[in-house]
């Protein structure tokens, strides 16, 4: 209980704070190059409450918040940042857990690969491949794939989001980066793990490789990965504007950039709003995974058992 | 053993999940046509990349052009430029203009239908105004509907002088009689009501539901087409609207504007087939595309300019003579060439061409002349030296404010060297700054050059010239004098076209002498399009496109 009234006190912080500096950047949600004759601008200020001072403005967000309301865009004005978040979780979400299963499963393999054939051209070749998914961004992979399998092979649809080979393209896009860093995390941790008195001890009895690596070696080594997980999910579900717009996929992803230039207030707290909300889970649940994965980790919480 | 082959099974899934993923990616041969089919079977589709999410379908919300462009299709006002590019009747069947030019008497035409088979009439046309002027529904394009008597002043909700609708210049007489009383005489008036601030809307349905334009359920309209999807930042489905007067000049079966905002993605549409016609060409990819007469580039008119504005209350651009030598000393050819790519117009004047002068076969730009200066590097060395920096020596350091966008920040690098090569002038820098920071900079004189561009509202000089009179909401430069003032006034308060174009040749004859603005190019409009897509319309500004009369022939 006392995590979940700290996670609470910390997306209050991320409200308010987001809310006053959101305030702070020059201009608003009306301002174009045709700037509109007073007169408009007092109405629209009036409709949508900008003519309050900021802190009743604050506080009745608070309490909208509180019913659950995150209130209507400004920009859109038929839409209401529940149904943005509602239309755009779901297709970021779907995109981000297969890059998030890609990303473990051939990470997981590269990093053992390079740990167990350390300084062998295995090794080198798994961290060359790393490399590159660290250091080429996703919008260089995008636009390169959008060319060779899209306009070249015409295997998939450059873009729209029209089913399951709608998915391919981005998916190729965004798992270079975690694929790579797991891959170099994997490597690191069980390089220590297989310098472990215990993994010694193992061999010294005559073990198999295999075995060692996944009965003993791996379950501990894993630990990095874990952690790194949590906040990476978070921000991959979430979406990328880079890789939504170039494949024009409806998800969350563009909303967390055009808000603030668009300067839609509402669309700019409720997107923050959400993913730290998914943030502070997504690191709940690695803390229990720690404690699942190795027993002697404790979870501080137990007062709910 | 049961984790190892955990382990085993999350990498086997995940393999399986993207062989599967990769499996489904067979070529689509969707909505093209198969090349042995006859003429009879071509499918009446074209799908047209609009480029973003319109911000409302509301005719009375509108802002940006993706909204009109989407709203034009589906909605009709009393008037609509045709083919040609000229004002036709349209929910209108025929007007009366009174002799002094402020009441305007339209009769709507009986075969004007709703979607829902309601006749069209003149009270859905009083309701939509009144509405659009309402304070409390807060329209952005409320202002266009000012030339109307008293309803600015019932606009402002301040203003208590006018409190009812009623006494609004719009009434309707009767079902199909509607009367329009304006403040001043404004001949622009008639092109206006082609516009989706004025169009009609059902009055029971939006008095019903506030929210009608949300959905195609419910969305009730009198135009061409009728939409029957939209599926946010992905597509709008339109169908042709059968209810529509003149639905015989119809051929579209079925309208796609699909919402693709990358520039290059809607290219790369293009190229497979997923788009027929697109509007936003890269800038990067413009001499490959101009370079194959075959791609399906065109160079369409734009009713814009691009130019730079002084922040004429500061030192040194105070001084007109600086002014003028930073003006003659860039040389516009070179930007439209190397950098810009469509075929722009170097600018040597404020207003673009495109505009009708009194006599309606000339040309606003032709008759003034493109020619209010020339680049003349003597002179501007000279003008420069007057002002007190010979050889540009002392002459303070200053930066050019931008917009975020490339193309930009390349037109101002290629200036900032211009001028340094030119006239010897050193310190300048090229900022950047994004959008909303950018718009509070210039408006409130927080810039000493800033980049800036204007797009005609409608077809009449005014649109461009009303905006440098002392305090215009636009005015970003500091610079005013009265005798531009009245020249505008003048114009504003006559019918009689000699007399306003005369005045509004005068009061850019008084800008361009003052230049607090420098003109850098007329904007084009380059867009592609296939060549089996016939009689698409694209006006010069308004909606992107007019789809109302386009077919395919393949």
């Amino acid at each position: 209980m006392r995590k979940f009234s700290s996670a609470l006190v910390a997306v209050l912080v991320i409200i308010t704070v987001t809310f006053f500096l959101m305030h702070s950047i020059p201009g608003g949600p009306f301002d174009s190059e045709r700037k509109l004759p007073n007169t408009i601008m007092k109405n629209i200020n009036a409709r949508y409450h900008l003519d309050d001072p900021l802190w009743v403005q604050y506080t009745d967000y608070l309490q909208n918040i509180v019913k659950g309301d995150l209130g209507p865009s400004f920009r859109y004005e038929t839409r209401t940042v529940n149904d943005i978040i509602r239309d755009g979780f779901p297709v970021s979400a779907a995109i981000g857990a297969i890059v998030i299963l890609l990303a473990l499963g051939i990470g997981i393999l590269l990093g053992v690969i390079a740990a167990l054939n350390h300084n062998k051209w295995q090794d080198y070749g798994a961290m060359l491949i790393a490399t590159i998914g660290v250091s080429v961004p996703s919008f260089i992979v995008a636009g390169l794939a959008m060319y060779v399998f899209a306009e070249k092979l015409r295997w998939f649809p450059p873009a729209l989001w029209e089913g399951p080979e709608s998915m391919v393209l981005p998916v190729i896009a965004l798992a270079g980066l975690p694929t790579a860093v797991i891959a170099r995390l994997m490597r690191s941790s069980m390089l220590e793990v297989l310098n472990q008195d215990y993994i010694k001890t193992a061999r010294a009895k005559g073990l198999a490789t295999r075995v060692i690596v996944y009965r003993h070696a791996l379950r501990n080594a894993i630990l990095p990965v874990v952690t790194y997980l949590g906040p990476a999910v978070a921000g991959i579900v979430t979406g990328s504007f880079i890789v939504e717009n170039i494949f024009a996929i409806p998800g969350l992803g563009k909303w967390f950039v055009m808000s603030i230039s668009n300067r839609d207030y509402p669309v700019i707290l409720g997107v923050t709003i959400f993913y730290s909300t998914l943030l502070i889970f997504m690191n709940m649940i690695v803390d229990i995974a720690y404690a699942v994965i190795d027993p002697r980790i404790k979870l501080s919480d137990r007062k709910g058992e | 053993m049961l984790r190892k082959s955990k382990l085993l099974f999350v990498v086997a899934l995940t393999l399986v999940v993207v062989f599967a993923l990769a499996g489904c990616g067979a070529p689509k041969n969707e909505g093209k046509g198969s090349d042995n089919a006859g003429k009879e079977e071509v499918k009446q589709k074209i799908t047209y990349n609009l480029g973003s999410e319109p911000e409302t379908l509301d005719p009375g919300k509108v802002t940006g052009n993706p909204d009109m462009t989407a709203i034009n299709a589906m909605m009709e006002g009393l008037t609509r430029y045709n083919m040609d590019g000229e004002l036709e009747p349209a929910m209108a069947k025929d007007w009366d203009i009174s002799p002094d030019g402020t009441v305007y008497t339209f009769k709507i035409r009986e075969d004007a239908k709703w979607s829902n088979g309601d006749p069209v009439t003149a009270e859905d046309f009083e309701f939509a105004w009144r509405q659009i002027l309402d304070p409390e529904f807060a329209a952005d394009y409320a202002y266009e509907l000012y030339y109307l008597k008293n309803a600015a002043a019932y606009n402002d909700f301040e203003d208590t002088s006018v409190t009812s609708p009623d006494q609004i210049g719009v009434e309707a007489v009767d079902a199909k009689t509607l009367e329009v009383t304006l403040a001043a005489p404004a001949p622009q008036f008639l092109g206006l009501t082609a516009f989706p601030a004025y169009f009609p809307v059902h009055k029971a349905t939006a008095t019903a539901n506030p929210d009608w334009h949300a959905e195609p359920e419910t969305y009730v309209n009198n135009g061409p087409f009728k939409m029957t999807v939209w599926e946010h930042d992905q597509k709008i489905v339109f169908e042709k609207n059968e209810t529509y007067w003149d639905k015989d000049s119809v051929r579209l079966d079925e309208l796609v504007m699909t919402l693709v905002s990358s520039e290059s993605t809607e290219l790369a549409m293009f190229e497979t087939g997923d788009i027929d016609v697109g509007d936003n060409p890269p800038n990067e990819e413009m001499d490959r595309l101009k370079a194959d007469a075959n791609y399906g580039l065109t160079i369409g008119g734009d009713l814009s300019t691009y130019y730079y504005v002084f922040n004429t209350t500061a030192k040194p651009f105070d001084d007109v003579r600086v002014r003028k030598a930073l003006t003659m000393a860039i040389d516009r050819e070179a930007i439209v060439e190397n950098i810009a790519k469509a075929g722009q117009i170097p600018a040597f004047a404020y207003v673009p061409f495109g505009l009708d002068d009194a006599d309606k076969s000339k040309d606003f730009r032709e008759e003034g002349g493109n020619d209010y200066f020339a680049e003349n590097l003597e002179k501007a060395q000279e003008l420069l030296a007057e002002a007190g920096y010979p050889n540009g020596e002392g002459f303070p350091e200053f930066e050019i404010l931008n917009t975020d966008r490339e193309l930009y920040l390349n037109i101002a690098q290629a200036i900032q060297e211009m001028w340094k090569q030119n006239l010897g002038i050193e310190g300048v820098k090229v900022i950047s700054q994004e959008w909303g920071s950018y718009l509070k900079a210039r408006a409130e004189l927080d810039y000493l050059v800033a980049a800036a561009g204007w797009g005609a509202d409608y077809a009449d000089p005014m649109t461009f010239l009303d905006m440098y009179i002392k305090d215009g909401g636009n005015n970003d430069t500091g610079w005013s004098d009265e005798r531009y003032d009245q020249s505008i006034a003048k114009a504003n308060s006559t019918n009689d076209q000699a007399v306003r174009m005369q005045a509004m040749h005068e009061a850019e004859d008084i800008l361009m002498e003052a230049m607090p603005l420098m003109p850098i190019y007329f904007y084009t409009n380059p867009y592609i399009m296939k060549d089996y897509v016939k009689d698409v319309v694209v006006p010069d500004f308004g909606p992107n496109m007019d789809f109302k009369w386009a077919y395919v022939e393949k």
